[in-house]
C-alpha cells in the first residue's frame, strides 16, 4: 500500500531575477513525520518554507496540502502552524498579541493563551511589550503564535536558533508531542546536525537550491566499531580482502558490523600488530556526513 | 463577524496604539489655536472674513486651513505608509497572511480602517471647532456671529465634505505606493506628487485631473461648483476603485 502524502512539492523554482532560489525542488511529507531541512546559509531553505507557507509564489511548480494546490486554494494554509522568522506587534504585550491573532479566528482563546505563555515560561512578562524582549523570548512567542489554534502542519524556520538548553527541549518536545501524540507532520530547518538527528524521522539536504539528498534517519540504531591501530597499505589490502566494507581514517579502521572485530584482530595479529584503541559509537547525522573522525 | 470585519477591528486598534498615529490628532490644534487667538484680539492671528462667522462657517474654514498647512497631509501618508509599507518590510503582515488566507482582505481591511480612523479624525475637527467656537470665539463678537448656520450652510458642508475625500483620496493612493515602496519613499513621493497636483489645478486642460483643483473649486464661489463638486464625486470614486484594484492585485502576487 503506497504512502499518503499530506504535502507534496512538486518540482518548484523559485527565481529571483537571474538567481534560482530552488530549482525543480520536489518532497512529500506525509501524516506524524518529522522532516527536517538542513544546508548551507543561502541554500533555498527558508525560500522553500515561504513557498510551502504561501508567503512566495514558486515560479514554476506547485505545493500541494492535502492534494490541494496552495495558490489555488490560500485558505488551506489556515491549518498551518508556522514559525518563520516570529513577527510580532512590537509596541503591544505579549499577551495582547496572542489575543489580537485569536481575534483573527473569531475565537476566545484566553484559556489557550494562558496555557501557551504559561508552558513556554513567558506567563510573568505577558504584560511586557515584545520590544522589551530578547531574541529567546520573542522564539518562545513565536512558539505560541504558532500553536494558538489548531494546527494541521506545522513549519517552523530554524526554531532552536537564540534558544537556552530549556528552551531548547521545550521546542523538541513540543515538535516530539505535535507529531507522535497528534499526527501532525512537522517540517523545520536547522544548522544543528545534533538536533536535527534527536528527533526527525526524515532529512531532506539542500544545496544551491538543489536536493542532495532525502533520507530516512535509519541510521538511529546503528553503530560504527572504530579501532585504532598502525595501517600501512599491506594491512589495508589483507583487510579489504577478507571484510569487505571498511573504511579508514588516519589510523582508524571504521566498520558497521561488529561480527567483524575478530577478523580484523586475527589479521593485525597475523602481521604483527596490535589493537591500540577500540571504541563503539552510536551513529548519527554527523558520522553520516563524515563529520566526525 | 466576517473576516474583513475583523481585520478591518485590528487594524483600527493597531492604529489608536501607535504612537505615530496621534500626530493626527494635533490638528485639532488648528481650530482651538485659531479660536484663541482670535478671541484674545492677537496680532499673529487675524480674521478677513466677509462679516461674522458661524459656528458651521468655522468649522469649514478649520478644514481649509488644515488642508493648506500641508503637514497634515505628510503625516496622513506616513501613517498609510507604516500600515502597508512597514508591515510588509518588516514581514510583520504575514501575521495575517496564514490566518486570513484571502489576501485582498488584507489590503481591504488596512485600507477601510484608515478610511474609518481618516474620517473619525475629520468629525473630531468639526466637533472641535465647534465646540471652540461656542466656548472661546464667541466672545469676539467681532468674528463670531454666535449662530450655528446661516444661508450658505449647504456650501460649507459641501466644503468640509471635500475636504474630507481629498484626505480619502490620499489614502488610496499612498496605500497604492505601500505596495512597492518603503514608507519613508512613499511619503517623499507623496510630496513630490502634492506639489505637482498643486500646480496642475492651475493649468487649464490638466486641472481636471488634480483632485486639489475641486477642493479649490469648491471652496471659491465659482458659477460652475455644482459641476466641480458632482466630478469630484465622480473622481474620488474611480479613484478609490481603480486604486484600490491595482493595490490588491499588486499584494495577490507579491512575495510577502
Amino acid at each position: 500500500m503506497g504512502q499518503e502524502y499530506l504535502l507534496q512539492v512538486q518540482n518548484v523554482t523559485k527565481q529571483y531575477g537571474e538567481k534560482i532560489a530552488l530549482n525543480d525542488f520536489s518532497m512529500d511529507i506525509c501524516q506524524g513525520e518529522i522532516v527536517a531541512l538542513i544546508g548551507e546559509n543561502g541554500a533555498g531553505k527558508t525560500t522553500l518554507l515561504n513557498i510551502i507557507c504561501g508567503y512566495c509564489k514558486p515560479s514554476a511548480g506547485q505545493v500541494q496540502y492535502k492534494g490541494k494546490n496552495i495558490v489555488a486554494n490560500p485558505l488551506i494554509t489556515r491549518e498551518f502552524g508556522v514559525l518563520i522568522e516570529p513577527q510580532f506587534l512590537d509596541y503591544i504585550s505579549a499577551e495582547e498579541n496572542l489575543r489580537l491573532l485569536s481575534q483573527l479566528t473569531n475565537q476566545k482563546q484566553d484559556i489557550r493563551i494562558k496555557e501557551l505563555l504559561e508552558k513556554t515560561e513567558l506567563y510573568s512578562s505577558r504584560k511586557k511589550k515584545v520590544k522589551e524582549f530578547s531574541f529567546g523570548m520573542k522564539q518562545r512567542l513565536g512558539l505560541c503564535q504558532c500553536l494558538l489554534t489548531e494546527v494541521g502542519f506545522l513549519i517552523l524556520d530554524e526554531p532552536f536558533v537564540g534558544l537556552d538548553p530549556i528552551g531548547k527541549e521545550l521546542f523538541k518536545q513540543t515538535i516530539l508531542d505535535m507529531a507522535h501524540k497528534q499526527n501532525v507532520p512537522v517540517l523545520f530547518s536547522s544548522h544543528d546536525l545534533d538536533d536535527v538527528d534527536e528527533i526527525c524521522d526524515r532529512v531532506v539536504m539542500i544545496s544551491k537550491g538543489n536536493k542532495q539528498l532525502d533520507q530516512p534517519l535509519e541510521h538511529k540504531q546503528t553503530y560504527t566499531v572504530k579501532i585504532e591501530c598502525t595501517i600501512s597499505d599491506d594491512i589495508k589490502r589483507s583487510l579489504m580482502e577478507k571484510c569487505g566494507e571498511l573504511s579508514f581514517f588516519e589510523d582508524k579502521i571504521m566498520f558497521q558490523d561488529e561480527t567483524l572485530i575478530i577478523d580484523i584482530q586475527k589479521i593485525l595479529l597475523q602481521k604483527g600488530h596490535y589493537i591500540c584503541g577500540f571504541s563503539v559509537q552510536k551513529n548519527n547525522l554527523k558520522s553520516l556526513f563524515g563529520m566526525e573522525g | 463577524m466576517n473576516t474583513l470585519a475583523i481585520i478591518t477591528k485590528i487594524e483600527l486598534k493597531k492604529l489608536f496604539q501607535r504612537k505615530d498615529s496621534w500626530l493626527m490628532f494635533t490638528i485639532l490644534l488648528v481650530p482651538i489655536l485659531y479660536s484663541v487667538g482670535l478671541a484674545s484680539n492677537s496680532d499673529v492671528i487675524t480674521y478677513t472674513g466677509a462679516g461674522n462667522i458661524t459656528a458651521i462657517g468655522f468649522a469649514s474654514a478649520m478644514f481649509q486651513m488644515s488642508q493648506s498647512m500641508f503637514i497634515f497631509n505628510v503625516i496622513l501618508s506616513a501613517i498609510v505608509g507604516r500600515s502597508l509599507a512597514s508591515e510588509i518590510e518588516n514581514k510583520s503582515i504575514r501575521l495575517y497572511v496564514n490566518r486570513i488566507g484571502v489576501r485582498k482582505l488584507i489590503y481591504g481591511g488596512k485600507e477601510l480602517a484608515l478610511l474609518i480612523f481618516s474620517v473619525f479624525i475629520d468629525i473630531l475637527l468639526v466637533l472641535t471647532s465647534i465646540a471652540f467656537y461656542y466656548a472661546v470665539l464667541i466672545h469676539n463678537p467681532k468674528v463670531a456671529s454666535g449662530i450655528f448656520y446661516d444661508s450658505n450652510v449647504g456650501m460649507e458642508i459641501v466644503q468640509i465634505v471635500c475636504n474630507c475625500i481629498f484626505w480619502l483620496i490620499t489614502i488610496f493612493l499612498v496605500m497604492l505606493m505601500a505596495t512597492k515602496l518603503k514608507t519613508l519613499v512613499c511619503v517623499g513621493v507623496y510630496m513630490i506628487l502634492y506639489i505637482i497636483m498643486n500646480l496642475m489645478s492651475y493649468i487649464d486642460g490638466i486641472k481636471y485631473l488634480s483632485p486639489l483643483h475641486y477642493v479649490v473649486a469648491v471652496s471659491s464661489n465659482s458659477p460652475q461648483i455644482t459641476f466641480s463638486i458632482i466630478l469630484f464625486f465622480l473622481y474620488a470614486i474611480c479613484v478609490g476603485i481603480l486604486f484600490t484594484h491595482i493595490g490588491i492585485r499588486k499584494i495577490e502576487k507579491m512575495d510577502l
